[in-house]
């Protein structure tokens, strides 16, 4: 896949009451298939940039295109939240069929698509349960597993792993990179941790500011397999630090 | 004292002391004349009433007909109170429309609509179920509008985020269930409500408990209004059990 995904331009965001923007004038771009870190201090704007991509936070001034083709039983992006938001009276299989009803797709195949992303979440085993019964990491995966079941080619993560602890966070660092590699899909996951953003992304993109600006926009060559508890990712986190 | 009290026998035996305390306190009324000569039954005088109520066959006959009543009034009452609630909650328009009227109406007693009652259904069971309804509908209106109002916002993106955010998608996937917990509770708030004015809107001489209650209480027979109290205790106790176990079985994935 080649071309990009996502083009944002010339965005602004003002929210009523505020004396300033949170976005002006801001443009970027997601290539397809591309993992891309987005990075910034509290209260930046990622989360409002992410709102505003997802469709779910119409800008005052400027346009979200998404560039992929639409394709019928598809959702073109989807969104993983910080806090999981699973549906409490669904079952996690309910749960992740969520975005597939209204889609047009007939109930087997629906229960079939369900069925493969419990498989990549390894979250089989848990299909028939309740939400108060999932553990804080089962209920990311089940949060990830929801958006991928919509065959996204964008996936939107805002601080999905901030909420669980270090192990935890560890386990599903390594899975967000192999689900990105078996699906293929573009992701645009932003954080606070720069060590994560080093960890995960292809491209890390920083925002700082008021309006938010993007500071550094810096691609990551070095192997995923290599990164962990490398020294050659140093330069990289001290430059993201100076951009913050 | 503490461990008597945290084992279940324990409680039963102390609740079945504070009934026979009751029964003895009203027995001691009886015998000493605390009250008006004539006005307060023999409480052991009243499973005689009941056998008698029911061997001259108005008890059951009164029963099915307040539940008549009962099941109407609670049926109309539940129905437009969680419609209104619905549509005030979910729909800005409908709110405004509505707000100056609801003011209004709220604070009227349901009992002071006998009169209407009266004039647009005549003594009729009609009349009594419309009386049943109202305090029911509001019962019901305000359960539903404050649990709807209630719900996690966050919900509602995340339904516009995967595809469910026309009105009617929205409000299926999202607000009724979450909603449901606090509508149920209404519901049942207004299983008893209802029980609440049944009596006094069948004074206006439907048939039913309370006509049969004030046609007693008319003779002095006072024993039997205790049956007539005995029996709503009981059929309310009935009804609101039954309705526990459908709250339960569908509100199974609360933790
Ligand atoms: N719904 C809202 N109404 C008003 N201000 C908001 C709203 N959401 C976010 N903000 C403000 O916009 C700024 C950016 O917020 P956000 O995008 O959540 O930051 P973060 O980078 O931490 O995700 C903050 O100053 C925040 O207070
Ligand atoms: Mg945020």
């Amino acid at each position: 896949m080649t071309g990009s995904v996502l083009t944002a331009s010339g965005l602004r965001l003002q929210f009523p009451g505020s004396a300033t923007a949170t976005l002006d004038g801001f443009d970027f771009t997601v290539d397809a298939g591309e993992f891309v870190a987005l990075v910034g201090g509290s209260g930046v704007g990622k989360s409002t940039l992410l709102r505003v991509v997802a469709g779910l936070l119409a800008p005052n001034e400027g346009t979200v295109t998404l560039d992929s083709p639409a394709v019928s039983g598809q959702r073109r992006r989807a969104i993983v939240f910080q806090d999981g938001r699973l549906l409490p009276w669904r079952r996690l299989r309910g749960n992740i069929g969520f975005g597939l009803e209204g889609l047009g797709l007939p109930a087997v195949e629906r229960e079939e698509r369900v069925d493969e992303v419990l498989r990549l979440t390894r979250l089989a085993e848990y299909a028939d349960r309740y939400p108060h019964q999932l553990s804080g990491g089962q209920v990311q995966r089940a949060g990830i597993a929801r958006a991928l079941a919509v065959k996204p080619d964008l996936l939107l993560m805002d601080e999905p792993f901030s909420a669980v602890d270090a192990i935890t966070r560890k386990t599903l660092q390594e899975e967000a990179l192999r689900i990105w590699r078996d699906t293929g899909t573009a992701i645009l996951f932003v954080t606070h941790d720069i060590q994560e953003a080093a960890l995960l992304a292809e491209r890390v993109v920083v925002l700082s500011g008021q309006p938010a600006r993007i500071a550094l926009d810096q691609r990551v060559d070095i192997p995923h397999e290599d990164r962990r508890g490398s020294s050659d990712l140093t330069p990289l986190i001290s430059r993201i630090s100076e951009a913050l | 004292m503490t461990g008597f009290l945290a084992n279940r026998a324990g409680r039963a035996a102390l609740g079945a002391l504070g009934l026979v305390a009751f029964v003895a306190l009203w027995k001691a009324a009886g015998t000493f004349g605390w009250a008006r000569p004539g006005t307060l039954p023999d409480p052991f005088a009243v499973p005689a009433a009941a056998i008698d109520e029911i061997a001259s066959g108005r008890l059951l006959p009164a029963v099915g007909s307040s539940l008549v009543h009962y099941a109407w009034g609670l049926a109309m009452g539940s129905a437009l109170g969680v419609l209104v609630g619905l549509l005030a909650a979910t729909s800005r328009g409908f709110d405004a429309g509505h707000a100056w009227l609801a003011r209004i109406l709220r604070p009227i007693p349901p009992l002071a609509w006998v009169v209407f009652a009266i004039a647009w259904f005549q003594v009729s069971h009609a009349g009594a179920a419309f009386v049943i309804s109202i305090g029911v509908f509001w019962v019901n209106y305000f359960a539903t509008h404050s649990a709807i109002r209630n719900v996690d916002p966050r919900l509602y993106e995340l339904a516009r985020a995967f595809g469910h955010g026309a009105y009617l998608a929205m409000h299926r996937t999202v607000t009724l269930p979450a909603a449901s917990p606090g509508i149920l509770s209404g519901l049942r708030t207004g299983v008893g409500q209802a029980w609440m004015t049944l009596i006094a809107a069948e004074l206006l001489g439907v048939p039913g408990m309370g006509q049969e209650m004030n046609a007693a209480a008319g003779v002095g027979a006072y024993d039997a209004v205790v049956v007539y109290m005995l029996a709503i205790s009981l059929v309310y106790t009935l009804a609101d059990a039954a309705f526990g176990l459908v709250e339960h079985r569908l509100l199974g994935w609360r933790p």
